[in-house]
C-alpha cells in the first residue's frame, strides 16, 4: 500500500460512530494531521473530499472539519512540499460524526506524489504518542487515555506504572526510575501543583481518576523549557482538551475481593454524614475551634467550677465519645463515571466543552496487617533480630473519591483558549484494633490498641491557556495561568492502648492521643512559550524561549492532645474513655483530661513560601542532516521564606528568607537518525533538587503514630561535648548532572525496540539522617556525593512474527536496572560502625533511599477490534527498595518485590459498539505488601505486612 | 543575701546659665524648683528616674538638699541662676511595701528657700519570682520565695544554680514537649541544700503550698503530669546503644543540647541536691519519652544526693540512666509507673528507700541492663515496698539487669493467684526476672538477691516461689515481721508521704 518506505504512515487513534441527538441532516468529518518528521500538528492544510470539491484547511490544532451528506468519499490532503495523502472509504452516516486516524504527512523533496490509504480503521492505542514519543527533542514517555480503557486501570497510579522506568509506591507516589520522590515532580497541564501530602515532593496520582485525563507524559531528560527541579523525571498529568467528537458516556464499575468484602469482621467507625462523599461534615471538628488560648488542667484543678473550669469541662466534653471502630459488613467497590463533550462549530469560532464527574467508594479490609519494630542484640557476636514492638490486628479501609472536571475551549483563526476547572475531593477513614507487644528496653507489656483516623484531601485547579500563531505560523505564543488550592486535613487521629490483663491506661504504653491536622496551600503557576520557526543551516529550525512564574505559600498547623485518664478503671473498651462520668469535673479531679501539646509553643506549625522566577531560551537545529540538535539555557531564581519556631520558643522565624539561589541549567540533547526509523539519543543536563518547605526550618514535629520526630535542617548537630561538629545547619540543594544515551527503533504499528544507559551524579544530596544522640529523631542533611547509573530496555512487539494467527497479540516489556550510591553522613557511618556485628565490615557508602534497583513491566495484550474484544495480561515487579535508613540497633528497612499479576479484558457489543464491558483480576498471584528489616547474618524480620488480596473488578460503560 | 540592692544615686549637678550681678541693688527675688513629680511608683528593688529637677534663682542659687524620709540624702552646692540636677533612686529593701517621701530643698545666695515634695510607692518585696529563661550564670533562688519555671529551664554548663531552705519551685502549665522543667546540663551545678524541717519543695503552678508547709492545701497526691520534672545530667559513663558515649534524655527534643548527657567522667561532680521533695510532675511527650520526677542522667559520683520525695508522678518516680551518683534515703509515692527505674548499667548504690505504690503505679522496681558492651550493676540495700494491694508488680529485673539488691521487704501486694473475671490469673503482684540475659546473670552471680522478704498475700492461696519467680525464692522469705527495710525515721519531718501518715505502717 505504501508507495516508497520513505512515506511510512500510521494511522491512529479511535473514531467511535456515534449518534447524535440532533437532527442533523448532514455526516461530520473531523481529523488531525501531523507532520511525520517532527509529529507536529500541520497547519493550513488543504482538505478536499473528492466526489463533492468540498473541503476545508487545517487550523493551529492542525485539525479540521467538514460537513457532508452520508455517503462513502475519498479524502484528500495536500500540503506544499509534502506528499499528498488520500484516503479512501471514509464513511460518513447522517447526524454523525466520523473521527479519521490521525494522519502523518511527509516532507517529499524530489517529486509530489500522492499516497493512497483505506480508511480501514486501525485502532492502535499508543501510535499517536509514540510519533509523539519519537520525535520529541527529549527523552520521554507516556500514557495515553485509551490505554487506560484497555488496561481497566482506574485512576493515574494505577495507570502510569505501565510507563517505562515508573513505578508506583504505596499506591500513590510516582517514582521515576527507581529515583525517590525527592527526583520525581508532577505538574499538571504543564505547570506547578501543590502536592497533597506535606512530606512529599510529588502528587499522590491515586485521586486522579482517568476520565479527566488525557494523557500522562513522563519526560526523562531535562530541555529548558521545563522546571529544572527533576532528576529522575517530570510526569505531566494532561487534562481533557478539545474533544474530537461528541461523547457521552456513563460508566459503571465494581470491584469484589473475596478476602475483604461483604466481609463480617470488616471494621469501620462512626463518621459523619458526608463521610460517602469524601468530606467531614464537622463531626470530626477539633472542640476548641483551633483556638490556642485554652484552659489547661492546671487552671482548672484548683477552681473545677470556676470560668476556666466550666471552659475547660466544655471543651473536654466536646471531644467525639467514639475511640474505637466496630465490626460489622462492608460492601464491594463501586464507581461511577459521566463524561461528556462536544465541539461545536460556528462560523469562524469552534466552541469545545468537556465535563466529568467520577464517584469512587472502595472498601479494603487487612487482617492480620502487622506493623513491628525489629532492633540488633546489644551483643556483637549475637546477629538474630529481636523483636522490640509487635502490632498485628485487623484494619479497614474507607476509601471515597469524587472528581469532576469542567472545561470549555475556543478556537478562533489562529487563536485558541481554554479554561478548565477541576475539583477533587478524597476522604479516606480507617478504623484498626490490634494486639501491641512491647519488649523495646524498659517497657515489657502487652496491649489492645485501638486505631481510627480520617483524612481529606481536596484540590481545585483552574487551568487558563492560550495558543496564539502569528505571521502565519512562524510565531507561536502558548502561555497558561493555573492557580491551585489544596487543603489536606487530617481531623481527629485517635489512638488509644489498653495494657493487659488489667486493661489499665498510662505512659508505658501510651496515653490516649487525638491529633488535628491541618495543611493548607495555594498555588499560582503561569508560563509563556514564544516558538520562532525559522531556517538555520538551510534546514527547520526552531528557537524557543519564555518565562515561568510560580508563587507557592503553605500552612501547616498540628495540634494534639494526649488524655492522662487519671484513676479512672476501665474495662477495655476504648469507647468508655470519654464517658461523662470519667470525665474531670468537680468531684473527680482525678478523671480523664486533655493536655494540649501545642501550646504555648507549637513547633509542629509553620508557613512558609516560594517564589520561583524561570527564564530559558532553546534551539532545534539540524547541524547534519540526520543530527538534531536541542541546545539551551534555563535561569531560575528561587526564594523561600519560613515562618515558625522550635520547640522552646527561641528561635523565632518571621517570613526569613531561608533559600535564595540563582541558578544556570544547561541543557544538551541530540537526536541523531541513525535510519528513517531509528535514533541515536544524547543528553547530557544540569538539573536540581530542592529542600522541601519543611526540611529549611527549626520545625521539630512529633509523628505520634511512629514516634519518630522531625527536626529541621537548620539546627546543627556535635557530639564529644561539642567538639565535633557532625551537621552544621546549613542544608543546600543538591545540583544534579545527568546524562542519557538511548538507542530506539520504530517498526510498524507501534512496535519498537529501545535501549537506554543514564548516569547522574548527585553534589551532596539530601538524605533523611538520624541524630546519633537521640535515635528517634531525623533530620535532612546534605551527605556525601552520589551516584546513579542505570539501563533501560523497551520493547513493543507484535507476535505476529511467530505465527500470523497471532498477529493480534503484543508483548510489551520495559526494563529498568540501577545501581546507586551515597557517601554516608559522618553521623550515620558513626552510627552504623558502633552497632557493627563481629565480622561485619561497615563502609562509607550506600545505596540510595527509595532508589529501586530494578523495575520490570510486562505482559502480552490482544486486541481484535472486528470482534470488539481487547485485554491482556499485565506483571510489574520493583527491585528491594531501602525504605529506611537504620540506627544505631534498628536496621535498614526493604520493600519486598511485590509480583503484580493482573488481567484485563474489555468487549464492544453492539452494532455502534455503544456498549462496552470490562473484566479484570487484579493481584492474581495473591501477594502481599511487605517491608523487612535485614541485618547481617540475620534472618528478615516483617516491619509491615499487607495482604490486599485477589480482586475481581467489572466495569460497564455505555455511550449514548 | 547578699545581692541586694545598694542605693544608688547619681547627681551631676551642672550649673548652667551664669548670670552676671549689676551693681544694682535688685530688690530681692525668690527661688524656684521645678520637674519634680509629686508622685510615682516602682516596684521593690525598682528605680526612680532618672528625673531632673531644675532650680532657678535670680539672686543665684546656693545648693539643693535632698531629704528622705526627714534624713538628708544629698547636699548638692549649686552655682549661677538656673541649675539642672538629674535624681536617681533605687529602692532598698526596707523601703519595700512603703511610701518614702523625699524633699528637694533649694536655697539661693540670699536664703529664700524652695521645697519640692516626692512620694514614692515603692511595691511590695517580690515573693513570686518568674523564670522564663534559662541560667547561664550564678543565681541563687532564696528563702520564702516561690519560683515559677515557664517552660523547660536549663542551668547550662558553666552555672550554678543554688536553691536554699524551704523555696518553693513551681512548674508552669505545659504538657509534651512543652512541660516546664529544670533542667541541670552537663557542667552544670545545682546546689539545692534543704533542712530536716525546711525542705525545697518542686511542684506545680496548681499547688496554691507557700513557703513553710509540707502538704498542699489543694491537691491530693495522686494528682500527676501537671509539669515536668526535674532532670540532673552528668558526665559519667553510661552503658548506651551502638556504644555511644553521650545520648538525648528521653523528656526532651535533641535540638535542645542541654539535653545530653553521658561521658567517661565517673568522678563528676553536679552538686548537692538534699531535702527535696518534688511532686505532681511527669508531663508525658509520647510512648517510652516521658518526664520522670528526679532524672539522673549520667550523674557522677561527686554528686551528693539524699532526702528526696517524688509523689504523685506521672511516669516513674526516680529514673536512672547510666551515671555512678550514690542515692541514699528516698521516697516514691504514688508514681504513675514504676517507682524506681534503672537503665543503661547505673553503677552506684540506693541505700534506705521507701516505694509506697499507688493505684496506677506498675512495678516498684524496673530494673534494667545495660544497653551496650559496657557492663555495669547497681546495688540497692534496705528498702521497704508497700504495694496498692490491687495492680503493682514488686519489681521485674529485665534485658540483663545486674546488681546487687539486698534487704529489701514488700507488702501489700496482690496475689498472682488471683482470678479475673474469666477465671484466668492476673499474674500481678510477683518479682520476676525477664529474658535469657537476666535469667543468666543471676545463675553467674552477676544479678544477686539476698534478704529478701515479704508478708505473703491471704486472700487467694500464695506460695513464696509464685510470688519470687526464676528462682528467686531461695532468697526470699515470708515473713509476719521483717528483719530488712527501710528506717522510715528519716523521713519525718520533710517529706509528704510522712506528714500524710503513710510510713506509718512501716
Amino acid at each position: 500500500m505504501f508507495k516508497k518506505r520513505t512515506l511510512t504512515l500510521a494511522l491512529i487513534v479511535l473514531s467511535q460512530f456515534l449518534v447524535a441527538f440532533a437532527i442533523a441532516q448532514n455526516g461530520t468529518i473531523r481529523g488531525t494531521i501531523f507532520e511525520e518528521a517532527t509529529g507536529e500538528t500541520l497547519i493550513g492544510v488543504s482538505v478536499l473530499v473528492k466526489e463533492t470539491s468540498t473541503g476545508a484547511v487545517t487550523d493551529l490544532d492542525g485539525k479540521f472539519e467538514i460537513k457532508v451528506a452520508p455517503g462513502t468519499y475519498t479524502l484528500q490532503f495536500s500540503y506544499i512540499s509534502y506528499s499528498t495523502i488520500e484516503l479512501t472509504e471514509v464513511v460518513v452516516k447522517d447526524g454523525e460524526v466520523t473521527v479519521l486516524p490521525d494522519l502523518l504527512m511527509a516532507e517529499e523533496a524530489s517529486e509530489l506524489e500522492t499516497v493512497v490509504i483505506s480508511s480501514t480503521v486501525i485502532r492502535t492505542t499508543e501510535a499517536a504518542l509514540m510519533s509523539v514519543k519519537r520525535n520529541a527533542p527529549q527523552l520521554v514517555d507516556g500514557i495515553s487515555s485509551s490505554t487506560f480503557k484497555q488496561i481497566g486501570d482506574g485512576d493515574a497510579a494505577s495507570a502510569v506504572k505501565r510507563v517505562t522506568g515508573v513505578s508506583i509506591e504505596g499506591g500513590k507516589y510516582i517514582y521515576v526510575r527507581g529515583l525517590g520522590d525527592r527526583y520525581t515532580k508532577t505538574v499538571l497541564n504543564g505547570v506547578d501543583i501543590p502536592g497533597l501530602d506535606p512530606d512529599r515532593n510529588t502528587i499522590q496520582m491515586d485521586i486522579f481518576p482517568t476520565n479527566v485525563i488525557d494523557n500522562i507524559i513522563v519526560s526523562k531528560s531535562f530541555t529548558a523549557d521545563l522546571p529544572a527541579d527533576f532528576t529522575g523525571g517530570v510526569v505531566d498529568i494532561e487534562t481533557k482538551d478539545f474533544p474530537e467528537e461528541k461523547i457521552f458516556n456513563v460508566g459503571i464499575s465494581g470491584g469484589l475481593n473475596p478476602s475483604m468484602h461483604f466481609n463480617s469482621d470488616y471494621i469501620s467507625y462512626e463518621g459523619g454524614s458526608t463521610d460517602w462523599l469524601g468530606f467531614d461534615d464537622g463531626t470530626r471538628d477539633i472542640p476548641t475551634g483551633g483556638r490556642t488560648d485554652i484552659p489547661q488542667y492546671v487552671d482548672f484543678v484548683s477552681n473545677p467550677n470556676g470560668p476556666q473550669g466550666q471552659e475547660y469541662q466544655n471543651i473536654l466534653g466536646g471531644f467525639n465519645k467514639t475511640m474505637g471502630g466496630m465490626r460489622g459488613s462492608n460492601l464491594m467497590d463501586l464507581g461511577l463515571s459521566f463524561s461528556l463533550g462536544n465541539q461545536l462549530v460556528r462560523p469562524n469560532t469552534t466552541w469545545g466543552y468537556n465535563v466529568a464527574l467520577t464517584y469512587k467508594n472502595e472498601t479494603e479490609y487487612y487482617k492480620d496487617a502487622q506493623f513491628n519494630l525489629f532492633g540488633k542484640p546489644s551483643e556483637t557476636n549475637q546477629f538474630e533480630l529481636e523483636p522490640l514492638e509487635r502490632q498485628r490486628g485487623d484494619y479497614g479501609v474507607n476509601n471515597v473519591l469524587l472528581g469532576g472536571l469542567a472545561g470549555i475551549a475556543m478556537k478562533k483563526g489562529y487563536s485558541k483558549l481554554r479554561l478548565n476547572f477541576m475539583h477533587l475531593q478524597n476522604g479516606e477513614s480507617k478504623a484498626g484494633i490490634f494486639n501491641f507487644v512491647n519488649t523495646n528496653l524498659g517497657a515489657n507489656f502487652e496491649a489492645a490498641q485501638y486505631n481510627l483516623e480520617y483524612s481529606e484531601r481536596s484540590m481545585t485547579n483552574i487551568l487558563l491557556a492560550g495558543d496564539h500563531l502569528f505571521d502565519n505560523g512562524a510565531w507561536a505564543l502558548n502561555w497558561k495561568v493555573s492557580p491551585t488550592r489544596s487543603v489536606i486535613n487530617d481531623p481527629d487521629i485517635r489512638f488509644s492502648r489498653f495494657r493487659l490483663p488489667n486493661n489499665t491506661v498510662g505512659t508505658e504504653a501510651g496515653l490516649p492521643e487525638r491529633i488535628w491536622r491541618f495543611l493548607e496551600e495555594y498555588n499560582v503557576s503561569s508560563r509563556a512559550d514564544l516558538t520562532r520557526e525559522l531556517k538555520i543551516l538551510q534546514r527547520d529550525s526552531k528557537v524557543k524561549f519564555g518565562g515561568s512564574y510560580t508563587y507557592k505559600t503553605r500552612d501547616f498547623d498540628i495540634q494534639n492532645f494526649q488524655f492522662p485518664t487519671g484513676s479512672t478503671r476501665f474495662d477495655g473498651d476504648p469507647n468508655d474513655i470519654f464517658n461523662d462520668e470519667n470525665l474531670v469535673q468537680q468531684g473527680n479531679i482525678n478523671g480523664v483530661r486533655y493536655n494540649p501539646g501545642f501550646i504555648p509553643n507549637n513547633p509542629n506549625a509553620f508557613s512558609s513560601n516560594v517564589n520561583n522566577i524561570g527564564a530559558y531560551i532553546s534551539t532545534e537545529f539540524n547541524p547534519l542532516e540526520k543530527l538534531k540538535a536541542v541546545v539551551g539555557l534555563r535561569m531560575e531564581n528561587y526564594v523561600q521564606r519560613y515562618t515558625g519556631t522550635n520547640q522552646n520558643g527561641t528561635i523565632v522565624l518571621d517570613n526569613d528568607e531561608v533559600l535564595n539561589e540563582t541558578d544556570f541549567f544547561p541543557t544538551l540533547n541530540l537526536i541523531f537518525a541513525l535510519k528513517d526509523n531509528q535514533n541515536l539519543r544524547l543528553s547530557a543536563t544540569r538539573t536540581i533538587a530542592r529542600p522541601s518547605f519543611k526540611e529549611l526550618s527549626y520545625a521539630e514535629i512529633l509523628d505520634p503514630i511512629t514516634g519518630r520526630t522531625f527536626i529541621g535542617g537548620l539546627f546543627t548537630e556535635t557530639t564529644n561535648g561539642g567538639q565535633d561538629v557532625l551537621w552544621d545547619g546549613n542544608l543546600t540543594p543538591t545540583r544534579i548532572n545527568n546524562f542519557d544515551l538511548r538507542w530506539e527503533a520504530f517498526q510498524e504499528r507501534g512496535q519498537m525496540v529501545s535501549v537506554s544507559a543514564f548516569y547522574k551524579s548527585f553534589d551532596r544530596p539530601i538524605e533523611i539522617v538520624q541524630f546519633i544522640s537521640d535515635p528517634g529523631s531525623f533530620q535532612p542533611r546534605n551527605v556525601g556525593n552520589g551516584t546513579v547509573l542505570g539501563l533501560e530496555f523497551e520493547f513493543r512487539q507484535s507476535l505476529g512474527l511467530i505465527a500470523p494467527s497471532l498477529e493480534n497479540f503484543s508483548w510489551n516489556t520495559n526494563v529498568t536496572i540501577t545501581e546507586s550510591q551515597i557517601k554516608m553522613s559522618e553521623s550515620e557511618f558513626i552510627s552504623r560502625s558502633l552497632a557493627a556485628k563481629e565480622g561485619e565490615n561497615i563502609k562509607d557508602t550506600r545505596e540510595m533511599a527509595g532508589q529501586a534497583p530494578y523495575i520490570i513491566n510486562t505482559g502480552i495484550s490482544y486486541m481484535n477490534f472486528a470482534k470488539g474484544w481487547d485485554g491482556g495480561l499485565f506483571y510489574n515487579v520493583q527491585g528491594p527498595t531501602l525504605n529506611f535508613v537504620g540506627f544505631r540497633n534498628q536496621t535498614d528497612n526493604f520493600t519486598v518485590p511485590f509480583h503484580s499479576l493482573n488481567f484485563n479484558m474489555n468487549k464492544s457489543f453492539g452494532a455502534d459498539e455503544r456498549i462496552k464491558a470490562g473484566f479484570g483480576v487484579q493481584n492474581i498471584l495473591n501477594s502481599k505488601r511487605e517491608l523487612v528489616f535485614k541485618s547481617f547474618q540475620a534472618q528478615d524480620q516483617i516491619f509491615t505486612s499487607l495482604a490486599p488480596g485477589t480482586e475481581i473488578n467489572f466495569r460497564v460503560a455505555f455511550s449514548f | 543575701m547578699k545581692k541586694l540592692l545598694y542605693h544608688t544615686f547619681i547627681f551631676a549637678a551642672l550649673a548652667i546659665g551664669f548670670t552676671s550681678c549689676n551693681d544694682d541693688e535688685d530688690p530681692d527675688n525668690g527661688v524656684t524648683i521645678t520637674g519634680i513629680p509629686p508622685t510615682a511608683s516602682i516596684e521593690a528593688g525598682g528605680t526612680l528616674g532618672p528625673v531632673t529637677a531644675t532650680a532657678t534663682a535670680p539672686d543665684g542659687l546656693a545648693q539643693l538638699v535632698i531629704t528622705k524620709d526627714g534624713a538628708t540624702l544629698a547636699t548638692v552646692p549649686l552655682t549661677g541662676t538656673t541649675a539642672s540636677t538629674p535624681f536617681e533612686y533605687t529602692a532598698l529593701p526596707e523601703d519595700a511595701g512603703k511610701n518614702v517621701v523625699f524633699t528637694f530643698t533649694v536655697t539661693d545666695v540670699d536664703g529664700d528657700q524652695a521645697v519640692a515634695t516626692h512620694v514614692l510607692t515603692v511595691g511590695a518585696e517580690e515573693t513570686v519570682i518568674s523564670v522564663s529563661s534559662n541560667i547561664t550564670s550564678d543565681v541563687t533562688w532564696e528563702t520564702g520565695k516561690v519560683y515559677i519555671l515557664q517552660g523547660r529551664i536549663s542551668v547550662e554548663a558553666g552555672a550554678t544554680l543554688t536553691i536554699q531552705p524551704g523555696v518553693i519551685v513551681k512548674g508552669s502549665a505545659g504538657s509534651g514537649a512543652n512541660a516546664s522543667a529544670l533542667v541541670v546540663a552537663r557542667d552544670a551545678t545545682i546546689n539545692a541544700v534543704g533542712e530536716a524541717n525546711n525542705p525545697i519543695i518542686f511542684t506545680s503552678f496548681a499547688d496554691q503550698i507557700q513557703p513553710g508547709q509540707i502538704v498542699s492545701p489543694n491537691l491530693t497526691p495522686d494528682i500527676n503530669g501537671l509539669w515536668g520534672g526535674v532532670l540532673i545530667l552528668g558526665n559519667a559513663t553510661c552503658s548506651l546503644g551502638g556504644d555511644v558515649t553521650e545520648t538525648q534524655i528521653e523528656g526532651i527534643p535533641p535540638s535542645d543540647t542541654n539535653g545530653l548527657y553521658g561521658g567517661n567522667d565517673d568522678d563528676d561532680n553536679s552538686g548537692m541536691f538534699k531535702y527535696v521533695s518534688i511532686r505532681h510532675g511527669g508531663a508525658n511527650i509520647g510512648e517510652g519519652n516521658e518526664i520522670n520526677g528526679l532524672t539522673l542522667g549520667g550523674v557522677g559520683r561527686g554528686t551528693e544526693i539524699e532526702f528526696v520525695e517524688v509523689v504523685g508522678n506521672q511516669d516513674d518516680g526516680i529514673e536512672w540512666f547510666g551515671g555512678t551518683v550514690n542515692v541514699t534515703n528516698a521516697v516514691v509515692w504514688n508514681a504513675g509507673d514504676d517507682a524506681l527505674d534503672t537503665d543503661q548499667a547505673w553503677a552506684g548504690t540506693l541505700t534506705n528507700f521507701v516505694v509506697v505504690a499507688g493505684s496506677e503505679t506498675d512495678h516498684a522496681l524496673e530494673i534494667d541492663g545495660p544497653e551496650g558492651s559496657y557492663l555495669a550493676g547497681h546495688t540497692l540495700r534496705n528498702g521497704s515496698v508497700k504495694g496498692d494491694g490491687a495492680n503493682t508488680e514488686l519489681g521485674d529485673f529485665r534485658d540483663g539487669a545486674r546488681g546487687s539488691f539486698d534487704g529489701i521487704y514488700f507488702f501489700n501486694f496482690p496475689s498472682p493467684n488471683e482470678l479475673d473475671d474469666d477465671m484466668e490469673k492476673i499474674g500481678r503482684g510477683d518479682f520476676s526476672l525477664s529474658g535469657d540475659e537476666s535469667n543468666e546473670n543471676f545463675a553467674n552471680g552477676d544479678l544477686m538477691f539476698a534478704l529478701l522478704e515479704t508478708t505473703l498475700p491471704t486472700s487467694v492461696a500464695t506460695t513464696l516461689a509464685e510470688v519470687f519467680k526464676n528462682g528467686t525464692d531461695v532468697h526470699a522469705s515470708d515473713v509476719a515481721t521483717p528483719l530488712s527495710g527501710a528506717d522510715v525515721s528519716v523521713f519525718a519531718g520533710w517529706s509528704w508521704t510522712s506528714e500524710a501518715g503513710e510510713l506509718s505502717d512501716f
